[in-house]
């Protein structure tokens, strides 16, 4: 039988269509087996970001749709938002805190931003417990690069990550 | 083929990255610290040694026509199925990798060992070939990233603890014209070694 033949060619399909079916129920194990674990790390890593941008806060409400509400012996001190930030490779998902029109804190949950240069973003110094980035924000009640005239230090070589991000917290502050 | 023949070929004489320089996207790209480079390999060698199984078993069912698509299905799915267990179980280097797991899937080792020895080898010889070429690509890495970490930040980090530091660094080598660097004088050196030894082919 021939390649060229009404056979062979249903003979290839076949065969891809094959290979293509086993590799489905491959993915699909996976997936089913290690879903657990990341959902796990996931809500941990929420957890994490919720008391890193608010962290006087003894307690977190969460409203529904990416909203929080940070407390503290039952006060609301501050609500959190979750957004996205057009980033270099793709959305960079953060969360951002404010209180009285002031930052009190900006974490990025998510991100694709290229190791070395706009993954520094989150990038921590030694002896010191948060993104050297992503501190710049706290307290501010404007925010704008500096090489756009405002107040924020770009990180070397990634405007495009520390631009997106800037300017999702001004967007955020605006609301 | 003997089997200590395919395992110097990989780690060595044909070395993925200083022979052939294949992938050399992630080898620039990952090298910035000894534990990214080392992951980066690990999956790389899964990957590899897995789809060069598949496809050598599969060698005489997938048709000749067809072949390439039957191989980057393959090597898709080990890749994806390496992203979610690392994803999984060690959420941070998964962080740190971020595109360039998913981007494994186009590294042309991989496709290159399926066409040019996978799909005209038995199996173990395959899975064997596999493993080195992987182990290869894994030390090649290891020793541009330590390398890279080292000179570009004064210290050397494996999975979160200090090895060692000292008040020395040029951050240029942990940017991108430190990668370059680093890879080309890491080639000529081994070319050199080549040449004095006399076995450059």
């Amino acid at each position: 039988m021939t390649d060229e033949s009404i056979g062979g060619m249903l003979r290839i399909a076949l065969i891809l269509t094959v290979i293509m079916l086993l590799s489905a129920i491959a993915l699909a194990v996976t997936h089913i087996y290690t879903k657990p674990f990341i959902d796990q790390t996931k809500e941990q890593k929420l957890k994490e970001g919720l008391s890193m941008v608010v962290t006087q806060a003894d307690d977190f409400k969460d409203l529904g749709g990416g909203y929080y509400e940070a407390l503290l012996d039952g006060k609301v001190i501050g609500k959190i938002s979750t957004v996205y930030a057009d980033g270099y490779n793709d959305k960079i998902k953060m969360l951002i805190g404010i209180s009285d029109g002031k930052i009190l804190g900006v974490h990025i949950l998510e991100h694709l931003e290229t190791p070395g240069l706009g993954a520094r973003s989150t990038e921590v110094r030694p002896d010191e417990d948060e993104p050297w980035f992503l501190r710049q924000f706290k307290g501010l009640d404007s925010v704008a690069l500096k090489k756009d005239g405002g107040n924020i230090d770009a990180i070397t070589a990634a405007t495009i990550t520390s631009r997106a991000i800037t300017d999702a917290v001004a967007e955020e502050l605006r609301k | 083929m003997k089997t200590g023949k395919i395992i110097w070929d990989g780690l060595a004489k044909q070395n993925p990255t200083f022979r052939m320089a294949l992938g050399l996207c992630p080898t620039l790209a990952v090298t910035t610290a000894l534990t990214n480079g080392l992951v980066m390999g690990i999956a790389v060698t899964f990957v590899l040694a897995c789809s060069n199984v598949l496809v050598s078993l599969l060698r005489k069912i997938i048709p000749d026509k067809v072949r390439i698509p039957a191989f980057i299905v393959i090597i898709a799915t080990f890749v994806t199925i390496a992203d979610m267990l690392l994803e999984g179980f060690v959420p941070d280097i998964h962080k740190t990798l971020g595109i360039f797991i998913p981007l494994i899937v186009v590294n042309c080792i991989i496709l290159g060992r399926a066409e040019s020895f996978a799909s005209k080898n038995p199996v173990f010889s395959s899975l064997v070939d596999g493993i080195f070429m992987g182990l290869g690509f894994t030390l090649s890495l290891s020793l541009i990233s330590v390398i890279r970490e080292v000179l570009g930040t004064g210290k050397l980090i494996f999975f979160g603890n200090l090895l060692f530091s000292f008040d020395f660094s040029v951050l240029g080598f942990v940017l991108a014209p430190g990668a370059f660097l680093t890879l080309g004088l890491l080639l000529s050196l081994f070319n050199y070694i080549d040449l004095k030894r006399g076995t450059r082919q």
